[in-house]
């Protein structure tokens, strides 16, 4: 049994003086102009009873409750008190059952089972809606107060999670080889989101609880001890995690909403039933054969008015693998990582294409063209192959206005395999220091980020750089620094 | 200290030094305006290429910026506010007429609500004209 109290009392305060008139001279009254300060000041608190409790039998079997209470000031009165409940199984098979102890083969298996429930707070003062100075006042003697962009839903709650684990752990022979895998099932319903409202309603974004996610996943590791000969030894470990999480529902009479979206023409939205966060764009008109539909006039490509799902933003697995080979003082690590099963907006591509640098742009050389198997509609669900119809301004404006606005085009492919890591330390000889105050030297090389494999269609970016913040994740390979390898040497000393 | 702000916000739809404004739409539909040779900017509107994403913020920044300012006025009590009510009043008419000049039908009677309703409907543009001209009929003098 237990009680916590946590109270955050911040306040910072700047104040600046600008345009010093004597270099070096850092004091206010060194500055000309008015003087520029602010102050921010915050509190917050909470408060949380909880009481833990588990029954043991015969040392394998295990059970847990525990519960826990929480008020706290950052939501609303009324509404800011929650108890979250855990229950838990753990069973140690290889000391329940005779037959199994000391065992040759496997030598420790263990089930877990568990629930839980926890809720997340708001930030503070996120349920006031607030105002603030605008840009480009006080103007003259005038000051000027803007009331924030973001509404706030007056019932504001807490976001509930609730998570279902199994897991079972195996080590064989002597814990040589081991092998872990967990299976989990998160329901996180009354998420505390910023939703896009309707322009009309005078604010850009709407604070409020919505829909339910579920995430379910499993992650299986394995390592082991290879092979030991001697001085040599080869560890590897394995890891492979695959995850999906799906809308269950978002709000009444809503089957998707944007997280973040670029002029309309594409975005990562959450769509319900779909898997999140999901890519969707415009993307052409297509006869039943899969033939692009062309306008008879323009000889431009037509679009589908709405956007098309293309995918999931997050990887469908990912598997890691590190290894480490040693002998005597050396050893050579390494990480490598596979991710594979979704998709990432090429933005980089987006935008040079628009300024003419594209590959695509040059693929008929700046010429007015026929776009290859293409078709027109002569009557409705008619097609006929299109042979003589060119596109209009192959030299420009195609590329600009038409293929540059249809966004599936920089939708690609984020597949990607890397060398994370790659270490190499050697560790002096003990004999070498014995005479030396000094434990224990080691030197190495260390290299993040040496190789990456992309898939061919992907010509831009390293797929893992985003733009974008929170969960809009997907966006990538434009206004960041671009992806980097670095090398370095280390040297560590112990006394 | 709210209603300057406001009236910034009114000036920058109209002419802001950023973006697409009220302004340059018109002269250039207007053929005032031109654009010079071998520059692409101004596509969409000498293509009357009107989609979503056409001036978007004239439709927004209305609503977001200048009318939230003037609708904190508007629901202001007591006498001592009658004369910023009246500016509301005079500023969010002149607003609304510009929208529905640009746009026809756009939401007048559930907008500007906040949290209230996200998603206001969109009103018929001839009632919005004629709520207009009643709203202008001070209640005080």
């Amino acid at each position: 049994m237990g009680g916590t109290v946590f109270s955050t009392d911040s306040r910072d305060s700047r104040l600046r003086a600008n345009n010093l008139s004597i270099p070096g001279f850092y004091d206010i009254s060194n500055g000309t102009g008015s003087l520029v300060g602010t102050v921010n000041e915050s509190v917050k608190r909470y408060y949380g009873f909880f009481g833990d409790f588990t029954l043991g039998y015969d040392n394998y079997l295990f059970l847990n409750f525990s519960g826990r209470n929480d008020w706290t000031s950052t939501l609303a009165k009324g509404n800011n008190s929650y108890f979250y409940p855990a229950v838990g199984l753990s069973f140690v098979v290889t000391d329940a059952i005779e037959a199994l102890k000391n065992n040759e083969i496997l030598s420790s298996a263990k089930v877990t089972v568990s629930n839980s429930t926890v809720y997340k707070r708001s930030f503070s003062y996120r349920i006031n809606e607030s105002y603030s100075q605008a840009t480009g006042y006080p103007f003259g003697g005038v000051n000027g107060f803007v009331l924030s962009n973001t509404a706030v839903d007056a019932n504001l709650s807490k976001e509930k999670i609730n998570t279902t684990e199994l897991g079972l752990n195996l080590g064989f022979f002597k814990s040589r080889l081991w092998v872990d895998a967990s299976w989990y099932n998160t329901i996180t319903s009354d998420l505390i989101t910023s939703t896009t409202p309707s322009r009309a309603s005078a604010s850009t974004a709407f604070l409020t609880n919505i829909g339910e996610l579920q995430g379910k996943g499993l992650e299986l590791a394995l390592g082991g001890t290879v092979l030991q000969v001697g001085d040599f030894k080869w560890d590897v470990n394995v890891n492979y995690t695959s995850s999906e999480t799906v809308v269950n529902e978002i709000y009444e009479g809503l089957d998707e909403v944007a997280v973040n979206t670029g002029n309309g023409q594409y975005g990562i939205y959450a769509v319900v039933g779909e898997a999140f966060p999901q890519m969707k764009a415009n993307v052409y008109q297509r006869d039943p054969q899969g033939r692009l539909i062309v306008d008879p006039v323009s000889g431009h490509p037509l679009t589908e008015t709405a956007l098309a799902n293309l995918g999931k933003t997050m990887p469908d697995y990912i598997v890691g693998l590190n290894t480490v080979l040693s002998y005597k003082g050396f050893s050579v690590y390494t990480t490598w990582d596979y991710r594979a099963g979704h998709v990432y907006y090429e933005i980089g591509s987006d935008a040079m294409e628009f300024t003419g640098r594209g590959m695509a742009s040059v693929s008929a050389n700046r010429q007015d063209f026929v776009i290859p198997n293409s078709v027109i509609e002569t009557s409705p669900g008619v097609y006929v192959e299109n042979t003589n119809i060119q596109v209009r301004g192959g030299r420009q404006s195609y590329w600009t206005d038409v293929y540059n606005d249809v966004k599936s085009n920089y939708v690609k492919d984020a597949t990607a395999l890397k060398m994370r890591e790659l270490a190499v330390n050697y560790e002096l000889p003990a004999n070498l220091l014995s005479k030396t105050p000094l434990q224990k030297v080691t030197i190495g090389f260390i290299g993040r980020n040496l190789l990456t494999w992309l898939p061919a269609e992907n010509r831009f970016s390293d797929p893992e750089f985003n733009n974008t913040l929170d969960n809009a994740i997907g966006i990538g390979g434009y206004n960041q620094s671009p992806p980097t390898k670095s090398y370095g040497f280390s040297l560590n000393v112990e006394f | 200290m709210v209603l300057p702000v406001g009236q910034t916000y009114t000036a920058n739809i109209i002419q802001g030094n950023t973006g697409r404004r009220a302004n340059a739409l018109g002269n250039m539909l207007m053929y005032n305006w031109s654009q010079s040779d071998g520059y692409s900017w101004y596509t969409d509107e000498f293509k009357y290429n009107v989609t979503s994403s056409f001036y978007p913020g004239i439709f927004n920044d209305s609503y977001t910026t200048a009318l939230k300012q003037y609708q904190i006025l508007d629901q202001l009590e007591g006498v001592s506010y009658n004369n910023y009510r009246a500016i509301a009043k005079v500023m969010k008419a002149y607003h609304f007429q510009l929208l529905v000049d640009f746009y026809g039908d756009v939401p007048y009677s559930e907008a500007l609500l906040r949290s209230l309703e996200a998603t206001p409907k969109y009103d018929d543009a001839k009632t919005i004209y004629e709520d207009l001209i009643t709203s202008l009929i001070l209640p005080y003098s």
